[in-house]
């Protein structure tokens, strides 16, 4: 259960490197970043809703509004910085024709800056997160034990997965990003106007990143500056695992790295899950480079 | 004029794809670009989309200059194109790649569409039977009339067409071309690139030869048909003369003589 | 990224200038410059504190070595790597287990040091090599995260304790390692010394053009026959091994590791050096390594740094106290602006440079009919047959009348799709062959499979006595087949010279170890590697362009330069891929007699065309393919008349219009 938990969260911020790279073929690296902005947004929104570290739990509608709100600020700050992002950094760049070198190194610099912004604006200690919720345990299935925050992260991650799979199978603009990964010349020639389409992919990315920050605050109740990096690198995996570009392949990479990972640090102990999620990222990239269930975002149909 | 271009210059890095070039596209008209490959046709077609960038030089659409516009501008100006290789989607389905088509006149949904794909299943019924195939399956024919079928969605004034027939079994050759001409007679105005050189002359009206990137003759299309240096250049030398039209009348005795590969 | 032709860089150079000025100094004043700088860097450092001592030694000095090593990878060959780190810490490591728990001097865990580091670098490379750039950035990245997380967790390695009580080194010359800062700091400089050495040697060699080769088209530098896997193996073990010895230094010096010595952002920060000194460029590298190790340091103790941290501290919000809290930040934004502004870095590499000061820098590139077509003009008769000579005596298989090429039944699919159907033909030596057929009849496939490019679905290819079905592209081009390719695939940013001689290497032999040492081969490949790839420009006429970059070349120079290239190669078998293809009438004279004049000279020649009166004219026999079938074959006159020919070839017939 844990793991699936876990391989949910890899799983929405697998997405934005999905969507990102199926797109424009790029590894955006500071995705990780905007999943870090998606932790600390949740955390002042909840401290702006008067909630402290210690108060008691939520129940009924207060936290389903109070959830509600937290989400929908996270997903905000995260969805717009990526833009920002877009704008500022990667656009200038795709203008100049850049080899994607530049793009690469120029992801590690945002990543940096980010990181280290919030280190030094909020210090490079871990902060508390407020319990929001009761973690009660429901039942316990075939041992696993299933607690109510666990459901509500792996609930509400698929219904976004679900909705994310919908909006881009069903939907005009949903249909142009497909185009545009299939073939970007081509799209253009239909009349999608790109620069459009790559900043939506990376509002949708963000809007998602930003989520699982919300998620991942419920769940591990902490929040520090660097806290994107190896859920960032995990995601990634993911994605690579599921096929990158490829939108259910994020999905199902996710859930099977959580799961493997689990299971890893249950055999070789919780100090080598790390290692072991590495490991399994180059032996997926060695023997199925193109992941589990192929590239490509248009195949991700219907 | 419905496009019009003047002295066009578009460089590939260094190198100057076009030098220069200049040609007009009447409304009504079916205009084709000769050339060998690597003489900037393709180049051309995507310069006017919009594709690439003009080093100088203007390209006008209906009076508009249209050169650094978005290429997704110029399609909702009217003008759109079936790109080489045709460009399928192949993850899409017929349906879909459809209603790609359409992606210029936003905000209308199936129903919109349907006089416009009614008009395409009516011009290409292959496609009404595949409506619900995935793109990257069908035959090269079947993409061919999807690409073209696509292009007619955005209803443009113009449609750029680049080698049709690449690829292609004669047959289905014949019966694209004979589709483009129906779609002329409808109306639209078609700029067409060809390898296939003799098949596009005899389609269109006028056309430009394009060699090395520059305009070295314009003239009627069935003046250039006719035309022996052309004709030994551009129209599959003399093996189109000798055995297309005279079938073993040796044309122009040009066998194996180096001096058939140069135009004057 | 999708990528816009006729993107700008911003053209600024300060490394050739400065170079070039030097180079035309007298001989007195350049070595007094020398002799100053050498002074200044070992004296220099006697008059200071023993705190700038310290900081000269580290992070000063091991950046600037870690750079260097780094820039074999990143800059030399092209090959991202984000675990550099690793590489340091592995070096590090040993020498300090060596040194507590074995007992053994600093001296005798140095070769060991740079060894295993070098082998880490083959572990990390051999299963990763063969992954696309950013895929690779990412494994090499988890790979530096899982030295360290092994550190942390290796009892034996300390844990996250470190390890304690690594032995200096013992005296050398009378100068006692201790805590002293000055000896090390002379060791990093001669160390660097030797880096530099190293790489210079390298680039000069058939290994670096090899690298250089992979670095501008990976696809093409294997036809080329660069056995690209092996190289980019090299490029991996060289830099590893500079970066073990960094990691020796360090460990010797300080006495003390720990795993936080080597965090994933050590390796960010080196390649910040690399990236915004120049990559390739060994001053601009070592220029990085200094300014990203001293700026801190410099900024930390200055006066200035107190109102540049106010100052930041009151745009970001924060409120530290130490101007180098805010270094990582600050790199994060300067790899930013730098790829934004100047993604060439700030003293970019000679070679990349050589774009912006050559002489005739705005050469016209496209050809412009007759008098473009002089160059190629055939000399006189002597001049002709000494040219003719270069090409046949590269030739390594006789050419004794036979099959040279011999194509079985060969098929290739693509997902389902058929691009060859069970196409057979047979290459007779002296013969120039024409493959002609509508686009995409799989002319271009059939190019590929034949040079290994594409592996075939079934069927044999045997070029001479070699059967070469399935094999690594540079075999079958060492076997003797060589190509060029449609859309014209040259190392843009080589020189016309170099490309050639990437070409030549193929039938070379040196690598890493006799490049270094300077071996007899090494000189000898070197001297008549240089002498042939010269006459090959002027075979193809083109000697006059030798010393510029191939992407500034006119597109029919390009052409012939790529056709010299795959000569340098020594084929029996030359494949030309539309050869002709964006040429004039004049031009394409000119290349009909180059083509026979290479034929002449022993080559058998297979060209694609769609010029039917190029091909018709130039060839001895022809086959042509149709939709993956070889659907006729045979003399010119026999396909001119073949009724299957013209059904299928030539479209419609008259009648249908």
């Amino acid at each position: 259960m844990d793991g699936l938990t876990l391989g949910a969260i890899y799983a929405l911020i697998a997405l934005g490197y999905t969507l990102v790279y199926g797109v424009l073929r790029l590894i955006n690296f500071a995705h990780s970043e905007i999943f870090m902005i998606g932790v600390f947004a949740s955390l002042f929104a909840v401290h702006a809703l008067g909630i402290d570290v210690g108060d008691p739990a939520k129940t009924g509608f207060v936290l389903a509004a109070s959830l509600i709100v937290v989400m929908v600020v996270a997903m905000l700050a995260s969805g717009v910085t990526a833009v920002v992002m877009e704008r500022v950094a990667y656009r200038p760049l795709r203008r100049r024709g850049a080899p994607r070198l530049a793009a690469l190194i120029t992801a590690v610099g945002i990543s940096l800056f980010l990181q280290e912004l919030f280190a030094i604006r909020y210090g490079r200690e871990v902060l508390g997160f407020p319990r929001l919720m009761e973690k009660r345990q429901l039942f316990e299935l075939w041992g696993a034990n299933v607690r109510t925050d666990k459901v509500l992260v792996l609930v509400s991650a698929l219904l976004l997965m679900l909705a994310l799979d919908r909006f881009v199978a069903r939907s005009r603009l949903g249909r142009g990003i497909r185009a545009t990964a299939q073939d970007s010349e081509t799209a253009a020639l239909m009349g999608v106007n790109i620069d459009r389409v790559i900043m939506l992919t990376f509002l949708l990315g963000g809007l998602l990143a930003g989520a699982a920050g919300t998620l991942y605050g419920l769940f591990f109740e902490a929040a520090r500056y660097n806290i994107g990096f190896l859920p960032g690198i995990k995601a990634f995996t993911a994605a690579v695992l599921g096929g990158i570009g490829n939108i259910r392949g994020a999905l199902a990479g996710g859930l099977l790295l959580g799961l493997l990972e689990n299971w890893g640090s249950a055999v070789l102990g919780g100090e080598w899950k790390d290692v072991f999620a590495f490991t399994v990222l180059v032996l997926v990239l060695m023997f199925r480079p193109t992941g589990l269930l192929g590239e490509s975002l248009g195949r991700a149909r219907a | 004029m419905l496009l019009e271009l003047e002295d066009v210059r578009v460089h590939y890095g260094k190198v100057e794809a076009l030098k220069g070039v200049s040609l007009q596209v009447d409304e009504g008209e079916i205009v084709t670009l000769v050339g060998g490959n690597g003489a900037g046709k393709t180049t051309t077609l995507k310069t006017i989309s919009g594709l690439r960038p003009v080093t100088s030089g203007s390209v006008r659409f209906d009076d508009r200059p249209i050169s650094g516009l978005a290429p997704y501008r110029i399609v909702r100006l009217g003008l759109c194109q079936s790109p080489e290789g045709r460009g399928v989607f192949p993850g899409m389905t017929v349906m879909e790649n459809l209603e790609m088509g359409a992606y210029a006149r936003s905000g209308r949904g199936r129903p919109a569409l349907r006089p416009d794909l009614e008009r395409v299943f009516g011009l290409f019924p292959r496609l009404a039977e595949r409506r619900n195939q995935a793109g990257g399956t069908l035959s090269g024919g079947e993409q061919q009339m999807l690409a073209i079928g696509r292009a007619l969605m955005a209803r443009p004034r113009m449609v750029l067409l680049d080698e049709p027939s690449m690829g292609l079994a004669t047959m289905l050759v014949t019966q694209i071309f004979d589709i483009l001409a129906e779609i002329n007679r409808q109306g639209t105005t078609l700029l067409l690139v060809e390898q296939n050189a003799a098949q596009a002359l005899r389609l269109a009206h006028r056309a430009y030869v394009l060699e090395t990137g520059r305009v070295v003759r314009s003239a009627a299309a069935a003046d250039l048909l006719d035309d022996e240096s052309v004709k030994s250049a551009y129209l599959g030398g003399d093996v189109e003369a000798g055995v297309g039209e005279g079938d073993g009348d040796a044309e122009g005795g040009g066998d194996g003589d180096p001096s058939a590969s140069s135009v004057p | 990224m999708t990528s816009r032709p006729g993107g700008r860089r911003p053209r600024l150079s300060i490394v050739e200038p400065v170079s070039r000025w030097f180079d035309r100094q007298p001989f007195w004043l350049r070595l007094l410059i020398a002799l100053a700088a050498l002074a200044l860097v070992v004296l220099g450092p006697l008059g200071l504190s023993s705190y700038w001592q310290s900081v000269l030694f580290f992070p000063v000095g091991v950046f600037v070595l870690l750079a260097l090593g780094l820039n074999v990878v990143v800059g030399s060959a092209g090959l991202l790597d984000f675990g550099y780190v690793a590489f340091y810490a592995v070096g590090a490591y040993t020498t300090a287990v060596l040194g507590t728990t074995h007992g053994w001097s600093a001296w005798q865990a140095l070769p060991v040091a740079i060894v295993l580091a070098l082998v880490a670098g083959v572990v990390l490379g051999a299963p990763t090599l063969r992954l696309r750039g950013d895929y690779l950035a990412i494994v090499t990245l988890g790979f530096g995260e899982i030295v360290r997380i092994v550190a942390q967790n290796s009892g034996s390695l300390g844990e996250a304790r470190g390890i304690t009580g690594i032995p200096h080194p013992s005296p050398v010359l009378g100068t006692a390692f201790t805590l002293r800062p000055l000896p090390y700091y002379y060791l990093v400089v001669g160390a660097v010394v030797v880096a530099v050495v190293v790489t210079v040697r390298l680039n000069r060699s058939r290994v670096g053009r090899a690298w250089s080769a992979i670095r501008e088209d990976e696809d093409a530098a294997e036809v080329m026959g660069v056995p690209t896997f092996t190289m980019k193996l090299w490029a991996f073990a060289v830099g590893a091994s500079m970066g073990g010895l960094a990691g020796w230094i360090y460990a010797s010096k300080v006495g003390f590791i720990s795993p936080e010595n080597f965090p994933f952002f050590f390796s960010v920060i080196v390649l910040a050096a690399v990236v915004l000194g120049g990559m390739g460029s060994l001053p601009g590298v070592m220029a990085g390594g200094l300014a990203i190790a001293f700026l801190p340091e410099y900024l930390r103790r200055a006066a200035a740094g107190e109102t540049i941290t106010d100052w930041l501290n009151k745009l970001t919000g924060g409120n530290v106290a130490d101007v180098t809290e805010y270094r990582v930040l600050l790199f994060g934004a300067a790899l930013v602006v730098m790829m934004l502004f100047r993604p060439q870095g700030l003293l970019p590499s000679r070679k990349r440079a050589a774009e912006l000061t050559q002489a005739s820098p705005e050469t016209p590139p496209a050809p412009e009919g007759a008098e473009q077509a002089g160059p190629a003009q055939p000399g006189t008769a002597s001049e002709r047959e000494d040219e003719a000579d270069v090409v046949g005596a590269l030739i390594r298989d006789g050419t004794d009348a036979g099959t040279v090429l011999e194509i079985e039944e060969l098929g290739v699919e693509f997902g389902g799709v058929v691009a060859l159907d069970a196409v057979s033909l047979k290459v007779r030596s002296g013969q120039i062959f024409g493959v002609i057929g509508p686009n995409g009849a799989g002319k271009t496939t059939l190019f590929n499979c034949v040079t290994g490019m594409v592996k075939p679905t079934t069927g044999r290819i045997r070029a001479g006595d070699h059967d070469v079905t399935g094999q690594k592209a540079h075999r079958i081009t060492r076997a003797g087949v060589a190509r060029t390719f449609q859309n014209i695939r040259l190392f843009p940013d080589l020189t016309a010279l170099e490309n050639v001689r990437v070409g030549a290497d193929a039938r070379h032999r040196t690598s890493v170890p006799g490049a270094l040492l300077g071996g007899r081969r090494h000189r000898r490949e070197e001297r008549t590697g240089d002498r042939e790839s010269r006459r090959l420009l002027e075979y193809v006429g083109i000697s006059a362009r030798a010393g510029d970059l191939a992407k500034n070349l006119a597109y029919g120079d390009q052409r012939r330069l790529e056709i010299a290239r795959s000569l340098a190669t020594g084929p029996t078998v030359l494949l030309l891929d539309e050869p002709a293809a964006g040429m004039n009438p004049s031009e394409k004279r000119a290349l009909v007699e180059l083509i026979r004049k290479i034929r002449d000279s022993g080559v058998t020649v297979v060209l694609i065309d769609h010029d039917m009166g190029l091909v018709m004219s130039a060839c001895d026999r022809v086959g042509v393919l149709d939709f993956g079938k070889l659907i006729a074959e045979g003399s010119p006159a026999q396909i001119q008349h073949d009724a299957r020919v013209v059904e299928a070839y030539l479209g419609v017939p008259t009648d249908a219009a």
